[in-house]
């Protein structure tokens, strides 16, 4: 072998074999080539049209800006559609319980299948953009754009190609029936169609000004939201990303140890930034937007957490720490129900206490006049939402031991459709009696008012004025109630959370035996 | 290195496929896995391969849990199925490329590895075609190939004769007994209980999620079969030889069959057969033909089954 071959080969032995796979396919697949050539041809014809029926590029000071944004949008439009569905259903397929590919019974690890996956729709985007961007580029020449807003445009359209391959991918993983998956899938692309609207409008306030990026009426008013909106989507991906590797290991694997790390870090490195920021321009904005986030982010982690394993077997407890203050962490960070509950909880707290302790110091020293604070409001509001979502979930997980207490089966995965049951009972039923023993009543619509008890158990009453101290006092004590019903289940999961024994294995015992 | 299955069990909804099954094989055995279809032949496969999950128990391979340690396992199991395989738009040489690479093999050892793989299982000459357009027992072979691609010490295959032709079974059968002789240990479910018979060292047998017979298949054979089928054609007319064969010591039961007489002697000793036929001839009966019928794992198999399916 040639010491080219040689190179050549340590090369491709580097090359994720999932690439190496798919875009085998790939270049075999009367899809992607047909994708391809369709674009070829429709761009041309895009082209043709805009220049015989248009103005003359000599004439027009915008021809450029008009093809340009013709061009993008059709890009745009297939790759939106055509890439995630291709990704997805492929991995759909490949995922399928009673065809699961066996490419997931060989050495590839689940980061190396989700990453080979993303690589591939990065390279088949790159096929297409070399097929767009001579095209695009050439909207130059016409006038009315220049070209870093063409090269910002294909960026961010790449960008956003790969964000909703990474978002199908996920869905893609979640291991459930054909029906459901089929439903999931046409429910992501909706999602995915919705929120491109933002990325057009983006679009739009780019091509706006005639030169983006020396000048334009538009161009100071966009920057901000537009690296604010880009952190947002690498942020989503990357948690995207974790989340599916996490569903793509075996059940036994410590699979939420790389969420929970990945999801405080971006927490704590997003409120230290929050913090910061609010401190220097002496607004609360920026500490509130992190504490809405992230509040809303951990009530839902805690369905998750609840809904997670309750006993671990030797390849996690093999990992676990002797050292004490070591294993009361990785309790925190390893899958498990208690931990899962307890991590979210506390960030919940943490999160609500550091919105509290920012909103003390910055509107009271009065910086800066009340439109760029924080409504007083939120402080209680998200307090509630903690509460609700903390009182929901262990009153889930009571239910659910009550249930298994008594023999009957109920598996702890799915715990999270019990909580969210018993928030829409707790929301609607209390109501609808109330329609139904005061129908006709004249203070019906005053007893449905937020004041009312009856309306307690609705969350969505929270952004209700009247009655929030007694509503907040009351989902206060109920996941007050509820935690502490839950300490002898804390208590149980966190003695089990110990590291595992070596213990000498079976002697295998000669021919084969039953 | 021994493959030990304990307690395994896997339900679907209210279908219990496996009901707590457990057993174990060596190194260097051909192990046939056989039950009625349903009976959970392709789950246990499938899960000791660690595509599937069992509900509760767990198997062991060399010690390494499929449940537990599944990337470790998967090194050590090389798993054919049923079904063809998928990816048929890549061709036969890319396909097993690629399973060499997802096993982590590096080049030059890839490249020599999947070449003499191609050779071993003669896909050489169609190493450039998809695998999409190559027949039935061709597919067979890539599927053969890809599951011992990594070179494993266990290999699972399920149903591996199914559609192929008369010559492409003796080719399988060969190609098992090699890799039988290289130390592996198979464990082959099939239909073609024929097959098996020839090329298995050891049976486990298998029926609605349970386990009903295992053990070795001679073992099993003198336990299940003792009793055989002995025909016997004489010149003498039929119904005096039914008589005089009826009343011989170790017979059970007689009848005529065509121009044969057939008895059911009680025991799997062919020393009763001898008997027999040495009496038969010692009392003058004309004897011009006498055959017994040898059991093999079919009738294993169908005197300890009812065919029950789930």
């Amino acid at each position: 072998m040639t010491a080219a071959g040689a190179v050549l080969g340590r090369l491709s032995d580097r090359v994720n074999p999932i690439v190496v796979k798919e875009l085998r396919q790939a270049v075999r697949s009367r899809i992607v080539t047909g994708v391809f050539l369709f674009f070829l041809v429709v761009q041309l014809a895009i082209v043709a049209l805009a220049l015989l029926l248009g103005d003359s590029a000599g004439e027009s000071l915008s021809a450029g800006r008009g093809l340009a944004a013709a061009l993008y949008s059709f890009m745009m439009f297939v790759c939106i559609i055509f890439l995630p569905v291709y990704s997805g259903l492929r991995l759909a397929w490949e995922r399928s319980d009673t065809r699961r590919d066996l490419m997931f019974a060989t050495a590839i690890s689940a980061g190396a299948v989700v990453r080979g996956k993303m690589l591939t729709a990065a390279m088949i985007v790159a096929l297409i953009y070399s097929a767009c961007a001579p095209f695009m580029v050439f909207t130059y020449l016409l006038r009315g754009i220049d070209l870093p807003t063409i090269f910002t445009m294909l960026g961010l359209g790449a960008l956003y190609i790969l964000a909703s391959v990474q978002f199908i991918l996920f869905l893609a993983c979640i291991p459930t029936s054909r029906v459901a998956k089929i439903l999931l899938g046409l429910a992501g692309l909706a999602v995915i169609l919705w929120t491109s609207g933002s990325a057009a409008i983006t679009t739009s306030m780019m091509l706006a000004g005639p030169m983006f990026f020396f000048g334009a009426p538009a161009a100071g008013s966009i920057w901000t939201p537009l690296v604010w909106g880009i952190i947002a989507l690498v942020l989503a991906m990357g948690y995207l990303h974790v989340a599916s590797v996490s569903i793509l290991q075996p059940p036994s694997a410590n699979r939420m140890l790389m969420v929970r790390i990945y999801v405080t870090a971006v927490w704590l490195v997003g409120g230290a930034v929050a913090v910061g920021w609010s401190y220097v321009t002496r607004s609360t904005i920026a500490v509130g937007i992190w504490a809405w986030g992230s509040t809303f982010f951990f009530a839902a982690s805690l369905l998750v957490g609840v809904s997670e394993r309750q006993t671990w077997g030797p390849r996690v407890r093999r990992r676990i720490p002797r050292f004490l203050p070591a294993r009361g962490l990785a309790l925190l960070f390893f899958s498990g129900a208690a931990g899962g509950v307890l991590w979210a909880m506390l960030a919940l707290a943490l999160t609500w206490l550091t919105l509290w302790v920012m909103m003390r110091l910055i509107v009271l020293s009065h910086a800066l006049p009340a439109p760029s604070q924080v409504p007083e409001e939120v402080i209680p509001g998200l307090a509630g939402v903690a509460c609700y979502a903390v009182a929901y979930t262990l009153t889930a997980g009571l239910l659910r031991r009550g249930i298994v207490r008594l023999g009957a089966r109920f598996p702890h995965y799915y715990t999270w459709v019990l909580a969210l049951a018993l928030a829409a009972l707790g929301s609607s039923v209390p109501l609808l009696l109330l329609l139904v023993l005061a129908y006709g009543s004249d203070n019906l619509w005053s007893l449905m008012e937020g004041d009312s008890p009856l309306t307690f158990l609705n969350p969505v009453y929270l952004g209700e004025e009247s009655g929030r101290a007694a509503r907040i006092a009351f989902v206060g004590l109920w996941a007050a109630g509820v935690t502490a019903a839950s300490i002898p289940w804390f208590i149980r999961q966190i003695r089990a959370f110990r590291p595992l024994r070596p213990q000498p294995g079976p002697m295998p015992d000669g021919a084969p035996h039953g | 290195m021994q493959v030990r299955v304990e307690n395994l069990k896997r339900y679907f909804r209210r279908t219990r496929a496996l009901d707590g099954i457990s057993f174990a094989f060596e190194s260097g055995r051909i192990v046939a896995f056989v039950g009625p279809n349903g009976a959970g032949k392709t789950t246990t496969l499938r899960i000791l391969a660690t595509v599937d999950e069992p509900t509760a128990g767990d198997a062991f391979v060399d010690g390494t849990s499929v449940v537990e340690d599944p990337e470790k396992a998967r090194h050590l199991v090389g798993f054919m199925p049923e079904s063809v395989p998928a990816h048929g738009d890549m061709t036969a040489h890319e396909y097993l490329d690629f399973y060499a690479r997802a096993y982590g093999l590096r080049d030059p050892r890839r490249t020599e590895t999947v070449r003499s793989i191609e050779a071993f299982t003669g896909l050489a000459h169609l190493r450039e075609k998809t695998v999409v357009s190559l027949s039935k027992g061709m597919k067979q072979r890539v599927s053969l190939a890809r599951a011992i691609v990594h070179d494993p010490p266990v290999l699972l295959l399920d149903e591996p004769a199914a559609g192929l032709d008369p010559r492409a079974r003796i080719e399988l059968r060969e190609l098992l007994g090699l890799l039988a002789r290289q130390g592996k240990a198979i464990l082959v479910s099939s239909h073609i209980l024929t097959e098996l018979s020839e090329i298995c060292d050891d049976a486990v047998i298998i029926e609605r999620g349970k386990i009903v017979r295992v053990g070795k298949v001679d073992d099993l054979l003198s336990r299940d079969t003792g009793r055989r089928l002995v025909r016997i054609r004489s010149l003498s007319p039929l119904p005096d030889l039914l008589k005089t064969v009826v009343q011989m010591p170790g017979v059970e039961e007689g009848r005529i069959e065509g121009r044969y007489v057939e008895a059911v002697v009680g025991s799997g000793d062919e020393t009763l057969c001898r008997t027999l036929l040495a009496t038969l001839v010692g009392r003058g009966v004309p004897v011009v033909e006498f055959t017994h019928h040898k059991a093999d794992l079919e009738d294993i198999f169908m005197s300890v089954t009812k065919g029950e399916t789930q």
